[in-house]
């Protein structure tokens, strides 16, 4: 307690204070009594760079007993949120030390921790609030690129639940129920399930040191990111000033922000599972216009299946169905751009697009029919050939009987 | 020829004429169905269809400048053709490796863009941007006068 | 008549008459079980079939692993009649075998195989064993996905033979794994050293047949006088050599063969991989077989069992002492039934799973 207040004093002067990054201390005194703290160590990045514990928590290492965290000794303890980000800053914020000590590495994590909410917290005394340590660790530092890490992309939604979570944040005034709303989504399940990276997590939209909730009018910026061209076009179209009078955020408005549920043509529409009633009534112009969209939609999904069994039919019996299947991909491009289209909020551009994929899909669907004709072909020349290899066969057997005859009735 | 007018002998001459005849007939009508089909088999076709020893006829160069792509069928798989701005032909799998949508080449990025969330491969076949997690396979290129071929097997 | 005349000349060149002679007198015997003496006969006509449709596919199959999958997809989808020839190959081959199995099969119940015969049984025995190594080495040639796992399965199971299975395998292989070389070497096979091998097991098989005539079982009465084979066997013969060819026409356009995704030989084999349905018995029997019988290799074991037991099937005619006298051997009859019974049991076990 009463070395707490002096703490943030003696952290602000040692930021001014250049510390030098000391060989390995010819006596170590602290793991005397903490050598589980060596042990958590083990490959520590700061370690392998020759960091020892006096290097972030200052102290006399050579002190035999607890003179060596005395106060003279600048003692820096278990440091509060401010405090650590600061420690940490220490070296990670300055450049011309960072310079010579990693120069791939960036440093602006401080400048940005400041702007973030957890660093707007943390300046204010917060002490549950997240810092440098809580994501990163504290005594087994690994790079971010290493899958043992907490923040690397394996772990990153671990780590950030850890305090997002109904548990521990309750009662406060952020919502809890992020990671129950991620797993359901196309994303969560992506990254959770199915391990693959290319999915978004946590920082992907929040940014990671400069975490904060991507501001209402930007969201179409981070999710534009990936999905650029429904972002593209949605700043193209109409309905673009609509949201932005209304005061609704694009992209989540429709799609959600931590649930973006896989989508389905029924978020097409005021129907059941609509988004487009958040605004529009049933039976009004758009609705009407929306109803035509997903009429096309369905179209050319059963073009798409129609071609598709005729040249599961045809391949079945043996016929080379390849070019029709590549082109047949171009009616499913087609159905996938079709549902992109759909964020111009124009007809017009919409029916272009379902238009050629229907062409397409016919197309292919002559082709298998084409394939399913020469396959009638064989079989029907099959049959005149084999009609008159019948025939010829029965008249061998008759002429042979023939002989027979002959020759038994001239025999006596 | 034996003697047909033998005592014994049904008198029905005419029905043994009959059945050579047919017999004959029906004989020269089978050589017929086997050699119709032998003879069309044995004949090469006219067209050549743009393929030749597992490679496939993916465009014409003077239809190609540098700077340019294109996407063509690979068997029953995208590919893509590109005519680098420095002058070399490229040939790659055209499905991007995150979710398999058809990559395409943009010009004014110079490099192979996925629409389908942003995945970009530079001209090596490399992903350089977005959640596409590998590279794209390389097909190797032949070319023969103004004939651009790809062919069939991945490189490496 | 313009016949009597070329007849004339071909004689006065080539000793024709003499031929027509020995023909003319040719007989087939007349009893209970005289149908099956049209099995040799459409066995002939069916590897004619082979050797004409295999000549054919040659015009347009290019061996070489970036050319033999792609050579049998044009010709089944490009080629005029291509589907046809090379659909007529793939049945026959299959039909092929087994109209032999029958022919070896009834000669062997009908004791053809006794003195003077043994001759003709040896080459036959051997031109069966010829037959199955076209079956195998055909087997490879499209270099599909199937093609290339049940030619590693084969291989390994014949690498499995004490002493020699390892030279074996190599042999076969062309080297450690199943590769272009394989494929080269299975080529060279099916095309050149089999067909050569065949013609002559066939030529000293066929002499032999028309020098000792038909055989008739011991003890079998004879109904009525035997059948002139020129012109009356001959053109039954035929008759049945044109419905043969007419079910193969059907089975082409009706289930044409199949040719799978390329071989790779990176991918994992498929669990449910087989070999050709005339290696199902063995392959089968190799399967339940445990990893070690006493102190030896399972696998071992049972292919020196099917070793011993084809060896045994080939000497056959040594070792029927009494068919040999000319007397009935019920004993070997029955021995006989009961491994047949064995090997289609195991074939229609694999075939049903």
């Amino acid at each position: 307690m009463l070395r707490l207040a002096p703490l943030s004093l003696i952290g602000a002067a040692l930021l001014a204070a250049p510390t030098v990054a000391a060989p390995l201390a010819a006596r170590n005194t602290c793991v005397n009594c903490h050598g589980d703290v060596q042990d958590e160590a083990g490959s520590d990045v700061h370690r392998a760079a020759g960091l020892t514990c006096v290097d972030c928590h200052r102290g006399d290492p050579s002190a035999e007993d607890h003179k060596s965290m005395g106060r003279r000794k600048e003692f820096l303890g278990k440091p509060t949120a401010w405090v650590a980000a600061e420690m940490c800053g220490s070296c990670h914020a300055d450049i011309d030390r960072m310079r010579v000590i990693n120069p791939g590495l960036p440093t602006d994590q401080l400048a940005q921790y400041r702007t973030s909410e957890h660093g707007k917290l943390a300046l204010k005394g917060n002490k549950q609030v997240a810092t440098c340590v809580s994501c990163h660790g504290f005594h087994g530092v690994k790079p971010v690129s290493d899958p043992g890490s907490p923040a690397s992309k394996g772990r990153i939604v671990e780590t950030c639940t850890r305090c997002h979570n109904p548990a521990y944040m309750a009662g406060g005034s952020v919502p809890t129920d992020q990671l129950e709303k991620y797993k359901l989504s196309v994303h969560g399940q992506k990254r959770l399930r199915e391990r693959d990276p290319g999915a978004p997590a946590c920082s992907d939209c929040h940014g990671n040191h400069g975490a904060a909730p991507p501001g209402v009018y930007a969201v179409t910026h981070v999710c534009g990111k990936c999905h650029v061209t429904q972002a593209e076009l949605f700043v193209a179209s109409t309905h673009v000033t609509y949201f932005r009078d209304g005061g609704m955020p694009p992209c989540t408005t429709c799609h959600n922000h931590h649930d973006i549920l896989a989508t389905s043509d029924a978020l097409l529409g005021t129907g059941p599972g609509g988004t487009c009633a958040t605004c529009h009534q049933p039976g009004d112009r758009c609705d009407l216009a929306t109803a035509k969209m997903k009429e096309g939609l369905r179209s050319l999904g059963a073009s798409i299946a129609r071609a598709r069994a005729s040249l599961a039919r045809a391949d079945r019996l043996g016929m080379d169905v390849e070019r029709p299947t590549y082109d047949l991909s171009g009616a499913a491009e087609a159905l996938v751009r079709a549902r992109v289209v759909v964020h111009t909020f124009s007809e017009e551009e919409f029916d272009k697009v379902i238009a050629e994929g229907v062409g397409v899909a016919r197309e292919v669907d002559k082709e298998a029919l084409a394939r399913l004709n020469e396959y009638r072909y064989r079989r029907q020349g099959l049959a005149v050939g084999s009609a008159m290899l019948l025939l010829f066969a029965g008249l061998l057997i008759l002429k042979a009987r023939h002989l027979e005859k002959r020759r038994l009735g001239k025999e006596p | 020829m034996t003697d047909l007018a033998a005592a014994g002998e049904p008198a029905k001459p005419s029905r043994r004429a009959i059945l050579d005849w047919l017999l004959g007939l029906s004989g020269v009508g089978t050589a017929l169905a086997i050699l119709y089909p032998v003879l069309h088999f044995v004949f090469p076709p006219a067209r050549p269809k743009g393929r030749s020893k597992g490679a496939v006829l993916a465009g014409r160069a003077s239809e190609l400048p540098p700077g340019t792509g294109r996407v063509f069928p690979l068997g029953a798989k995208p590919a893509i053709l590109v005519h680098t701005p420095e002058g070399k032909w490229r040939a790659f799998s055209a499905r991007c490796t995150h979710l398999s949508c058809t990559v395409r080449y943009r010009e004014d990025l110079g490099m192979l863009w996925c629409a389908c969330h942003d995945g970009r491969f530079d001209l090596t076949g490399k992903n350089v941007g977005g959640p596409p997690p590998r590279p794209l396979p390389e097909h190797s290129v032949v070319i023969k006068g103004d004939e651009v071929y790809v062919t069939e097997t991945e490189l490496g | 008549m313009a016949l009597e005349r070329v007849w004339s000349w071909l004689d006065e060149r080539a000793g024709s008459e003499a031929l027509g002679h020995l023909l003319s007198a040719k007989v087939v015997p007349n009893h209970r079980y005289s149908f099956f003496y049209y099995l040799g006969g459409m066995a002939l006509f069916l590897l004619a079939i082979q050797l004409g449709t295999g000549l054919l596919l040659l015009l347009y199959y290019e061996p070489g692993v970036s050319t033999a999958y792609e050579s049998v997809k044009r010709l089944s989808s490009e080629i005029p009649f291509g589907w046809l020839v090379r659909s007529i190959h793939r049945w026959s081959a299959d039909i092929f075998i087994g109209v032999l199995a029958l022919h070896m099969l009834t000669t062997f119940f009908m004791k053809a195989y006794r003195r003077p015969r043994e001759l003709t049984w040896l080459t036959g025995v051997g031109a069966f064993g010829l037959a199955l190594g076209f079956g195998f080495s055909g087997y490879l040639l499209p270099w599909d996905e199937i093609a290339f796992f049940a030619t590693s399965v084969g291989t390994a199971v014949a690498g499995s033979m004490p002493f020699v299975g390892q030279a074996l395998l190599h042999l076969l292989r062309g080297g450690e794994d199943v590769t272009g070389a394989t494929l080269a070497r299975f080529f060279a096979l099916h095309v050149v050293v089999l067909p050569f091998a065949a013609l002559a097991l066939l030529g000293v098989h066929l002499l032999l047949v028309q020098k000792h005539g038909m055989s008739v079982p011991p003890g079998l009465a004879e109904s009525g006088r035997p059948r002139p084979f020129f012109p009356d066997f001959l053109l039954r013969d035929l008759a049945g050599w044109t419905l043969a060819l007419a079910l193969l026409a059907a089975l082409a356009a009706l289930a044409p063969a199949e040719l799978g995704p390329k071989a790779n030989p990176f991918a994992s084999a498929p669990p449910e991989i087989k070999p050709e349905w005339y290696f199902y018995a063995p392959f089968q029997q190799l399967k339940w077989i445990p990893a070690h019988v006493g102190p030896f290799e399972g696998d071992a074991v049972g292919a020196l069992g099917f070793l011993i037991l084809g060896l045994l099937f080939t000497l056959v005619p040594f070792l029927d002492r009494k068919a040999a006298r000319g007397e009935r051997s019920p004993a070997f009859t029955a021995a006989g039934i009961a491994v047949f019974a064995y090997l289609a049991t195991l074939t229609c076990y694999v075939w049903l799973h």
